[in-house]
């Protein structure tokens, strides 16, 4: 009886290869979290390319799980459960920590589970160090997802039974920072440019759209910022004005408080009109601190209860999956060793992973 | 001392429970073979539980974990070599790379006779090419020369290539082969041929140094996936 029952998960669906140790008692204690980000591998490319992120996780993930282990104090003997992303993502980077999870699994005899990315994110506020377990939030909540990749609205009654309320009808809300800060020539990852610039800028200087603000749906829509920004950066040169100094950070105040307002508007709503008064964000955008901020005013002003994930475990991570196979061992429930790796697994079918 | 080896580079994938310290008579004790050619990631757990269980043997008593660094498929390298270095970190053994077209090379032929002198290894290596390896079937063994490999046209000349050549092995379909060129038609490497590959390389942890043969560099032309969206960026967006 060697054992101490830890949670060993690993998270390769897109450009970041991470693990993570989390002991399962006590609400889910953080032992270690590694994450190799990739970024610097695909920058010349100007994005993320699928056959070189394969090739990347291959090459980190042994080497990642050996650092988690060592960070945790842990030795493979004291894992008792191995969870592993299986969807969505990247087809050939999910096989990569998948199957690495597998062989671990066997060579342990451990139960493996898959986990579905979007539970992962909407787990991650879960593993708050500075946050009791008892202020952990109650179920059913309303999630809100926001990154370079998705922006969504989920109502949650527990793991595997994550419903999606509404989502971006065109751009991320990542997206939305990054191409305009792009436009803005501010660089790759906009969001936490835009982020600084917009603490000594006014959010109410320049008007900005805000899109699909009717009540009769969940669904975001970021693509006319893009414009409007472009539009507003052309009309200034026009009349002879470099977008720079206070102007830029009112410009920067100004799109920054567009998406919160978008994002929020939305959340709220689905906390009123679900009657669910707990909202949990996740994902990079959960990062920012005008959303973080606003979440908080927004939810004390409403009486909706908002939990935010530490900063680190905002961008992918495995700390989030662990939390979330933590809530399917909870339930008794593992993967079968035949699971395949789902690119565009819906989070609705996220059960059918498990046995 | 029982070694687990695995390659799923090839259409063919295999498994098995192996000694690579006794006589080949002897050194296989349980394989299987995967026929499938793109299912190798989700069968292979089972295939592993299969032989494990067929040769009696508890994982936690394997001396090391044998695996093919293909060239092959790219994804069917990466499926091996992940589940290999989970498992090898999991018991704490040393996971040692195997080149895959060795391992075919040393396969047995049976029943055709390999002829001596020159002879050439090929596999798909889709998009119209191979990858080949030329080898000698001398008085003491077959020799594998190029190590590393390479890629061919998928109608290479057979005899221009291997400075005359006496046979080929392997995946032969489409090549034009003269008459007197013995072909032995292959799809992966069988678990001899692994046991054979496994003995001619250091057996000792090579768990860093077990690199991927993927002979040919990642596509990565432009434009390339966004970083989470999975599609190529808006091109109608360009500089301010």
């Amino acid at each position: 009886m060697g054992s101490r029952g830890l949670i060993l998960a690993v998270e390769s669906s897109c450009d970041e290869t991470a693990a993570a140790v989390v002991e399962p008692g006590a609400g889910g204690v953080v032992l270690s979290s590694i994450i190799h980000s990739q970024v610097a591998a695909h920058a010349p490319y100007g994005g993320v390319v699928p056959e070189i992120a394969s090739r990347e996780h291959l090459a980190r993930i042994d080497a990642v799980v050996g650092d988690a282990l060592a960070d945790a104090g842990a030795a493979p003997a004291d894992m008792g459960v191995v969870a592993a992303t299986y969807g969505p993502g990247l087809v050939g980077a999910l096989l990569v920590g998948l199957t690495y999870a597998k062989g671990f699994a066997r060579g342990r005899g451990l139960p493996l589970v898959g986990v579905h990315h979007i539970e992962g994110h909407l787990h991650a506020a879960l593993a708050d160090p500075a946050s009791p377990p008892s202020r952990n939030p109650g179920q059913p909540f309303i999630g809100l997802v926001v990154s370079g990749g998705h922006s969504a609205l989920y109502r949650v009654d527990g793991i595997g039974r994550a419903r999606l309320l509404g989502q971006t009808r065109d751009d991320a809300a990542g997206e939305a920072f990054d191409k305009s800060a792009k436009l803005l020539g501010l660089g790759y990852p906009g969001g936490v440019v835009i982020d600084r610039l917009a603490q000594r800028g006014d959010p109410a200087a320049i008007p900005m759209p805000r899109s699909l603000r009717d009540r009769t749906h969940y669904d975001f829509s970021f693509s006319g910022l893009k414009t409007a920004v472009r539009t507003f950066v052309e009309e200034q040169r026009r009349r002879g004005v470099d977008v720079q100094g206070q102007l830029l950070a009112d410009l920067c105040a100004s799109v920054q408080e567009a998406i919160v307002d978008a994002l929020l508007h939305k959340a709220m709503l689905a906390c009123r009109r679900q009657q669910v008064p707990v909202l949990v964000l996740g994902g990079g955008v959960a990062a920012n601190s005008r959303l973080r901020a606003e979440a908080a005013r927004r939810g004390a002003e409403q009486g909706v209860e908002v939990y935010l994930p530490p900063r680190a475990l905002c961008t992918d991570n495995a700390v989030m999956i662990a939390m979330a196979a933590r809530a399917w061992r909870a339930q008794g429930r593992s993967s079968p060793p035949a699971l395949v790796a789902a690119p565009d697994a819906p989070v609705e079918a996220s059960s059918a992973a498990l046995s | 001392m029982l070694w687990v080896v695995l390659d799923t580079s090839s259409p063919t994938a295999v498994v098995a429970v192996v000694d690579p310290d006794v006589v080949d008579d002897a050194a296989v004790f349980a394989a299987v073979t995967l026929a499938e050619t793109r299912r190798h990631a989700e069968a292979l757990p089972a295939a592993v539980d299969d032989v494990l269980a067929r040769a009696d043997v508890d994982v936690g008593a394997l001396a090391g974990i044998g695996v093919g660094t293909g060239p092959g498929s790219f994804i069917g390298v990466r499926t091996g070599l992940a589940y290999a270095k989970g498992l090898g970190r999991a018991v704490d053994r040393p996971v040692v790379g195997v080149p895959s077209l060795t391992a075919w090379a040393l396969s047995p032929t049976e029943p055709v006779p390999l002829p001596r002198g020159r002879g050439l290894v090929v596999a798909d290596a889709r998009r119209g090419e191979r990858y080949v390896a030329t080898v000698t079937h001398a008085d003491h063994g077959i020799v594998v020369h190029d190590d590393e490999h390479a890629v061919a046209d998928a109608t290479f000349d057979v005899l221009d290539s291997a400075g005359g050549c006496a046979f080929v092995l392997g995946g032969t379909a489409g090549l034009a082969i003269p008459g007197d060129v013995v072909v032995v038609e292959r799809s992966g490497p069988s678990a001899l041929g692994l046991v054979r590959a496994l003995r001619r390389v250091d057996r000792t942890d090579a768990r860093a140094a077990l690199v991927p043969r993927y002979v040919r560099p990642p596509d990565a032309k432009l434009p390339a996936v966004d970083p989470a969206r999975h599609r190529p960026p808006d091109p109608a967006e360009g500089p301010p």
